[in-house]
């Protein structure tokens, strides 16, 4: 396996990353605009977006607000009416659309594996367009099949239709994966699996990404989702209008305006614990009252901890690291952990308003009231 | 790229899913079936039992000259000609026709197109053999085109059905991977569009069987040459033997086609 993976390095630099710094390369959405011809209202209407290298970008949204449609422009499978897309600088519309497509990944819901091929075929589709010899082929095919979490001894001859739903996505991401783009669109692609499957296969990519380090598209209408997997979420309107661009964190403690918050839904609150961890705590010592109580690993988050809590009916857990028993938690801890992150979004609300950053866009301003008088764009 | 799990991640991912996976059932061992060989074997106890059966009944001179063992090999083998060819034809025209159809660039064409086979087909056939030999003369061409023309429509709407079928996602996944439009043509649609296209093709190959006889009086040759002789002379014995053929022919042509079906249709979605 590892011997694979250095083979590939060497002959596919693109691909090369040392697992901190990211393969993926930056995007630029610049006034981008769909308009269906006999439509009033324009699909897309000049949307700006810029999308750091690395990073997962969650594009969420009520159904028809263009979420879709803007995600397809950037690999052209929806031409733009007008506005530029710059991929690592690249203007897209100067590209050959097919060759374009070719260096970005693409996962979508229906997954679309080819059902008359065998799962080593489809997987190897993408590097045999791009003609690389067959030994490389077939060892990242084994190497994408590994990643993916599917024994490629026993899958890769078989075909779609004798896989689950959930084995057939881990194959389409393989396939996406498999020619190291260093960017992916996914439209939902977790979307069609049983929740169990979904979560399983969104702890996966997470853990994969974190390797890989691409920079990532993602369309989901499931905020949870969008909280769970996004460096950064856009929250659309109709028309692709963005609503916030911000960190899963912020839309949480300070969503920009109404409609955010209504897309984030009631227990803002609770979602926001499941973004931090207790290592952010200062743990109480351990506890020898707390003898019979399970104790919870270090990288638990604040939500499980506070459902541990609730459901043994404690006040205090002990915190387990590599098995040891090294603090416990309390629920004062926990408070107060939730009123700091209060604090430090009220702070932000003070200076965001003044400081101008590249690519923020108005909705990242988070007073309620004033959030109608910045919908002007920087 | 570190596109690599840790052995242990890798290796519990896999046993998890692995528990989820239906058995392993391949039918390439199923390709061929002991039933599959009802057919053959009953079309040749049919002929086996009228070839005797000639060769016992009292027939008179011109009976026995008209269902000879030489001349029903002849006839038959030409039948078989015929039906051949135009089945080239209808293949080399109506798929590349549907599949113009079912390209945005040249959909306009639908509606002359499948208008052409529709009339092909409803137009009545011994009039259409009738006009085709007073204006092009007689002979196997003339024959051939005619029942070609006739026998187009099931693989041309086959064809135009079997590549929309293709699910949409495949073909947004294949067109987004970077395929080019003529890479998901040949390596997406018409692959998967294989079986319904030769089920088409089966269909006017049991056509072209029927109706080739009705070109008998152009000259074209097949079995036509015995049951329309007999009718005329009255010969029963004749007639039955001539429409048994035919019958038999079309039923193992179609048995053919059925097999060149399953064989070509790939694994995946057989």
């Amino acid at each position: 396996m590892s011997e694979s993976a250095a083979t590939t390095t060497s002959t596919h630099p693109t691909g090369a990353t040392d697992g901190s710094e990211p393969s993926g390369v930056p995007i630029v959405l610049d006034g981008v605009t769909k308009k269906y011809p006999g439509t009033d209202s324009a699909a897309v209407d000049d949307i700006h977006l810029e999308i750091a290298p690395g990073d997962i970008v969650m594009l969420v949204g009520p159904s028809g607000c263009g979420k879709t449609t803007t995600m397809r422009m950037i690999n052209r499978l929806i031409e733009p009416t007008s506005g530029r897309i710059l991929i690592d600088g690249e203007d897209v519309l100067s590209l050959n659309d097919v060759k374009l497509r070719r260096t970005i990944g693409y996962v979508i819901q229906q997954i679309g594996l080819f059902p008359h091929l065998t799962i080593e075929a489809n997987v190897a589709m993408v590097p045999r367009l791009l003609g690389w010899d067959k030994a490389k082929i077939s060892e990242r095919v084994e190497e994408m099949l590994s990643v993916v979490g599917l024994d490629p001894a026993e899958f890769a001859h078989r075909y779609p239709r004798q896989l689950s739903g959930g084995q057939q996505q881990r194959v389409g991401v393989a396939r996406a994966l498999a020619a190291d783009p260093p960017i992916m669109l996914m439209d939902e692609p977790f979307g069609a699996v049983d929740p169990i499957t979904r979560t399983k296969l969104q702890d996966e990519f997470l853990n994969v990404q974190q390797q890989i380090k691409k920079t990532i598209v993602f369309v989901t209408h499931d905020f949870d989702e969008a909280v769970k997997l996004g460096d950064k979420i856009a929250v659309l309107d109709k028309g692709s209008r963005i609503a916030q661009y911000a960190t899963p964190e912020e839309i949480l403690t300070s969503p920009a305006d109404v409609f955010v918050e209504g897309f984030v839904g009631h227990g803002a609150t609770l979602k926001r614990l499941q973004l931090e961890r207790l290592d952010t705590l200062d743990l109480h010592s351990p506890d020898a009252a707390q003898q019979g109580v399970e104790p919870l690993p270090m990288r638990s988050t604040l939500h499980d901890v506070l459902d541990a809590m609730i459901a043994d009916g404690l006040d205090s857990v002990p915190v387990e690291r590599d098995g040891q028993v090294v603090g416990t938690v309390t629920l004062e801890d926990l408070l107060g952990r939730v009123r700091e992150l209060r604090a430090e979004a009220d702070a932000k609300k003070g200076t965001t308003t003044s400081e101008s950053r590249p690519g923020a866009i108005p909705g990242t301003t988070p007073d309620l009231d004033a959030g109608s008088g910045q919908e002007s764009r920087p | 790229m570190t596109t690599t799990t840790t052995p242990s991640d890798a290796g519990t991912a896999t046993e998890q899913v692995s528990l989820g996976t239906a058995p392993l059932t391949t039918r390439r061992d199923r390709l061929f079936v002991w039933t599959d060989l009802i057919i053959p074997l009953l079309c040749l106890a049919i002929v086996s039992a009228e070839l005797y059966y000639l060769s016992q009944a009292p027939l008179d001179s011109i009976e026995r000259d008209l269902v000879s063992n030489a001349r029903i090999w002849q006839y038959t083998r030409e039948h078989i000609v015929i039906t051949f060819v135009i089945v080239v034809i209808v293949l080399a025209v109506a798929v590349p026709l549907g599949v113009l159809i079912t390209r945005r660039q040249t959909a306009w064409i639908s509606p002359f197109v499948l208008a052409f086979g529709n009339v092909g087909q409803a137009a009545p056939i011994v009039g259409l053999i009738a006009i085709v030999g007073i204006v092009f003369g007689i002979g196997f061409w003339p024959v051939v085109l005619i029942v070609a023309a006739f026998s187009i429509l099931p693989v041309l709407r086959n064809t135009i059905v079997g590549i929309q079928q293709v699910d949409v996602g495949v073909i947004d996944a294949a067109r987004g991977m970077g395929m080019s439009p003529r890479g998901i043509l040949f390596g997406v649609e018409l692959p998967l569009a294989v079986p319904i296209i030769a089920a088409g093709a089966r269909t006017s190959l049991v056509l072209a069987v029927a109706v080739v006889p009705l070109g008998t009086d152009l000259d074209a040759g097949g079995l036509g040459q015995i049951v329309f002789p007999a009718i005329k002379l009255d010969r029963t014995e004749a007639l039955v033997a001539g429409g048994l053929m035919i019958a038999v022919l079309a039923l193992l042509i179609d048995w053919l086609g059925a097999l060149a079906q399953r064989l070509l249709t790939p694994r995946g979605i057989r």
